[in-house]
């Protein structure tokens, strides 16, 4: 039987389905696609209306043609992601060209499902997440409407309905969705997501150019989220640790890495462990202190592998490295939304002994250059006693004293950077005072780096969250004191001690030290009511990440242990999987039993006869009644057919004549015979 | 089997050779208080079967032969001035009678066929105004010749669910033609036959056919049967319940000419095909109602 066709009311949905299901990857398409979208799109409407036709094959083989080319050409010749997505949607949009039976349709909402799907690889936002609901609630609503009588008729669109069943429908899939989220083991993907090159990689980067910091402060993307448990660390002591730079070669910092390291100590670092640790902590090249804080981070995706610690990194989470500086490192760049516990038991490192090539490598200093920057640091570690810690604090007072200014759009510094913007310009911001700092250090041998990281971050109160922004990004110096270890020096807080006190949104509004514009929508964010609206759905959307979107195989292994003790993780998860599917089976049978009626006695009777019958050789027929197959029997096998034919006529007598009903030696009598036969 | 009727049955064949299958139904249609339709072509025994009938059960028998300018009068009875009385009396017309051989009924305009097919509906006739009974029993046995024929009105499907069953009469097998061309069967035997069950006995036989017992289980089959005819996309249009009521009728009737007071699923296959298939609406794909019987489960 051919399929039915699909009424104007189901294609409506399709359509409206369509437009919103295609619209959040609309981003990931190449421009070049989206005329031949609104163009297939309109050409269906405009069927729809009644004043368009369908498009001849030769037409439709030349759309895909085209379609085909203008995907291939704009995706660079190369596999990508949105390669994939750009067909599928394309495909989406091409198949409502030929949509005319209910078995074409349903092709198209189910390939509406995988769109839905295809937007989740791109955002997994809360908002995303309702609206992708509300998606699927049209694609079934389309599906509804495909099946509904009432629409097949003629234009009689009872939306009403069509959301009432829909609704009623994904409430009843919703135990389901929740029992398979909870307990379907979390597989590895079959192959990787190609991650895009480029711009995608946002936050801190590995070296220290000038402007870094002054970009990233343009940018209002979220960096991480980090929840408290216990107590909150006051605004000036938001450090999140993410870089340490210790190389300079003059002009650009940048961090160490081993193989760099074991180049430049040839025979003074044995191996890696040397610089970078695993737990259990070895060597002791690091000290573990008590701490303070109790936290976990929730870091987006960034390309990069840096996981930002408060303080300095300690203990390390699994699939990461504590680097000798202190940072924690991630074993892959974080492609995917991250939730880790930097400080579980609460503790900080300290570095308390170096060893000389370590100690070296952080008083280096290029031979010449910023001789003037030379000289006042001589002067200031002279003035100072000659101690480290005393000298920093001196340089601190220098930049307090002195009139520095702190801007972001700072005058451009070319040669002799240190000289000119100690000495010409003094404007700038963290990074120029972070480097100043540790140069000056370098230069009287104090062992310094710059460290780079965040600083402060918005504090949400109910959830005891910070969220930091990529445009909290900061720099500041450590210095390396025998018998103390590292100490943070800021310079940047003698010179705007509002950075560190208010954050960065406070220093724009005092100063107008911004270059460029601030989006009026995130003003708005920051002003009375505006404000306790987005923090209250950053709240909602912090939930969402870290329950919903994080729930990953160790949450779910941490939450299966909870729930059932302590044995095996796998066994376990069999154990679930298998007592669900058991119990949806004995669901499915309870519901199959109730849908059949109920055999009667005589008919179970029957079947164990006929299943006799059977294993001799004999089937009834579906449409043959007993009295026919007993003659059947009989004149094929005399023996067997005598005694089916008193059998049978027992039978009859006990089903059929309403007198035998419940007549219990009727029935026992036609049991013993049938046991007989 | 129920030995009277088993009689009148083998006198039957002794006229009507080869045919037992379409005698048992045919009486078993009158059995049921049911009306029968014989779709054949002309010279195959109808009008044979008709007349033996009458006589084996006594019935008062009448023939009308339709023709298209047949009126409704010629069949239900006109009034007629009578000058002797000065009044006005009334003509039955041959509808008054138990057995009513209604020939080529599709001859007549329709107009004359609802004359004749109310009358089977409601067992009695309004002429004038006067609305009188017809005898008991009444059973109307018509002919229709099939409609590829020339100058023949078809009758519209709610008539042929007047007719409770219908069956064709078929050529007869070669040793029974031979015996009709031999001159040992045929029409010529009627006169010969005799009475052997009196209208009032038959009445009490087809009170009787009514008390036959349908148990649960048969009832289930029977309802899988109309469901099949509803439902599964074999037929355009399935039956009504009316339809069913018959097929239980009809079924009734046979139970009682094999001599038991119960049905059982045979007997609702042994009438289904001539309930059935003038009920339905056959559709290019489906299937013929023997081939449904085949697919639908007898038993459970």
């Amino acid at each position: 039987m051919d399929s039915p066709a699909v009424s104007r009311y189901a294609t409506l949905w399709l359509l409206v389905a369509q437009v919103m299901v295609a619209l959040p990857v609309l981003e990931v398409l190449p421009i070049a696609v989206l005329p031949l979208l609104v163009l297939t799109l309109m050409w269906r409407a405009l069927i729809w209306f009644g004043r368009g036709s369908w498009p001849s094959d030769l037409l439709r083989l030349l759309l895909v043609a085209l379609s085909l080319v203008i995907i291939i050409t704009s995706s660079g010749w190369q596999f990508s992601l949105e390669l994939a997505v750009t067909f599928l949607v394309t495909g989406y949009a091409l198949k409502m060209l030929e949509m005319k039976t209910r078995r074409d349709a349903l092709v198209i909402a189910y390939i509406g499902f995988f769109v839905v799907g295809a937007g989740v690889i791109y955002s997994q936002s809360l908002m995303q997440a309702l609206y992708q609901l509300l998606c699927l609630g049209v694609l079934v609503a389309a599906i509804h409407a495909m099946y509904s009588p009432a629409s097949s008729a003629s234009a009689s669109f009872s939306i009403k309905g069509s959301l009432r069943f829909t609704g009623l429908i994904l409430l009843q899939a919703l135990p389901l969705t929740l029992a398979l989220f909870i307990f379907v083991p979390r597989l590895g993907p079959l192959w990787a997501v190609p991650w895009p090159e480029g711009e995608a990689k946002t936050g801190l980067s590995d070296t220290m150019q000038p402007g870094d910091v002054a970009r990233l402060s343009q940018s209002y993307q979220l960096a991480f989220r980090a929840q408290f448990t216990g107590s909150v660390p006051s605004a000036r002591e938001r450090y999140w640790r993410t870089l340490v730079l210790d190389q300079y070669d003059g002009e650009q910092w940048w961090q160490s890495d081993l193989i760099r390291l074991l180049n430049q100590f040839p025979g003074e670092i044995d191996d890696e462990r040397d610089w970078q640790g695993r737990l259990p902590v070895i060597d002791g090249w690091w000290q573990v202190q008590p701490g303070q804080y109790n936290y976990e981070v929730l870091l987006e995706p960034n390309g990069r592998q840096w996981l930002p610690v408060l303080g300095m990194a300690a203990a390390a989470v699994p699939e990461t490295t504590v680097v000798r500086t202190l940072r924690l490192e991630a074993d892959k760049p974080v492609f995917e939304r991250r939730l880790y516990q930097p400080a579980q038991q609460s503790v900080v490192a300290q570095t308390m002994t170096m060893p000389s090539w370590l100690l070296g490598l952080n008083k280096s200093l290029p031979d010449n250059g910023n001789a003037q920057s030379r000289m006042l640091a001589q002067q200031l570690f002279a003035e100072s006693g000659w101690d480290p810690v005393t000298m920093g604090r001196r340089v601190m007072d220098y930049f307090n004293q002195e009139p520095f200014y702190y801007t972001l759009s700072p005058p451009l510094m070319e040669q002799n950077e240190v000289d000119q913007f100690l000495f010409v310009h003094r404007r700038g911001f963290c990074e120029h005072y972070a480097s100043s700092f540790v140069f000056m250090m370098r230069s009287v041998g104090i062992p310094a780096r710059i460290v780079t990281g965040y600083l402060g971050g918005e504090y949400l109160p109910e959830e005891k969250v910070i969220r930091v922004l990529q445009r909290d990004a900061h720099a500041w110096a450590e210095i390396w004191v025998e018998g103390q270890g590292w100490i943070r020096f800021d310079p940047t807080a003698a010179v705007a001690p509002e950075r560190i006190e208010l954050g960065i949104d406070d220093m724009i509004e005092q100063g107008g030290l911004l270059q460029g514009q601030i989006p009026l929508a995130y003003r708005l964010g920051q002003a009375g009511f505006f404000k306790s609206v987005r923090q209250g759905w950053e709240r909602l959307e912090y939930r969402w990440q870290k329950s919903v979107v994080q729930y990953q195989q160790e949450k779910q292994q941490s939450f299966m242990k909870e729930l059932f003790g302590t044995s095996s993780f796998y066994w376990q998860q069999i154990g679930v999987l298998g007592a669900l599917l058991a119990l949806f089976l004995l669901l499915f049978g309870v519901f199959a039993l109730f849908q059949r009626p109920a055999l009667n006695p005589h008919q179970k009777l029957w079947l164990r006869l006929e299943r006799k019958l059977v294993a001799r050789g004999f089937e009834r027929q579906a449409g043959e009644g007993p009295k026919d197959f007993a003659l059947r029997v009989n004149a094929e096998n005399d023996a067997l057919g005598a005694q089916l034919l008193s059998i049978v006529d027992l039978y009859i007598q006990s089903a059929y004549s309403g007198r035998g009903k419940v007549e219990k030696p009727l029935l026992d009598q036609l049991s013993k015979m049938i046991k007989q036969l | 089997m129920n030995s009277t009727l088993q009689n009148s049955l083998d006198a039957l064949s002794g006229v009507i050779r080869g045919k037992d299958r379409e005698l048992r139904l045919a009486l078993c249609c009158m059995l049921a208080r049911g009306h029968l339709l014989i779709e054949d072509l002309p010279g195959m025994g109808k009008t044979a079967l008709a007349l033996s009938l009458a006589r084996l059960l006594g019935l008062e028998y009448q023939r009308i032969q339709f023709t298209s300018d047949l009126l409704p009068a010629d069949i239900l009875g006109v009034s007629i001035f009578d000058r002797a009385s000065s009044e006005f009396q009334f003509k039955p017309g041959p509808v008054f009678s138990q057995l009513l051989l209604a020939d080529e009924i599709n001859r007549a305009s329709p107009r004359t066929q609802s004359a004749l097919l109310e009358a089977m509906e409601e067992r009695q006739v309004t002429i004038e105004g006067q609305g009188r009974s017809l005898p008991e029993p009444f059973v109307v046995i018509a002919t229709q010749n099939p409609l590829t024929q020339q100058g023949t009105f078809p009758l519209p499907e709610s008539q042929m669910d007047r007719f409770l069953m219908c069956i064709p009469m078929g050529y007869p097998d070669t040793d029974s033609e031979k015996a009709i061309l031999r001159g040992e069967a045929g029409r010529f035997l009627v006169s010969q036959l005799g009475q052997s069950v009196t209208p009032e006995a038959f009445l009490l036989m087809q009170q009787e056919v009514d008390n036959v017992h349908a148990s649960d289980l048969l009832l289930d089959y029977v309802l899988r049967l109309l469901k099949a005819t509803r439902e599964e996309g074999y037929f355009a249009v399935g039956l009504s319940p009316r339809a069913g009521l018959a097929l239980l009728q009809a079924a009734r009737a046979w139970a009682y000419i094999e001599g038991r007071d119960y049905l059982i699923p045979e007997d609702i296959q042994a009438v289904f095909v001539p309930v059935a298939t003038h009920r339905l609406t056959m559709q290019k794909q489906g299937i013929s109602p023997g081939e449904l019987l085949g697919r639908i489960n007898a038993m459970a």
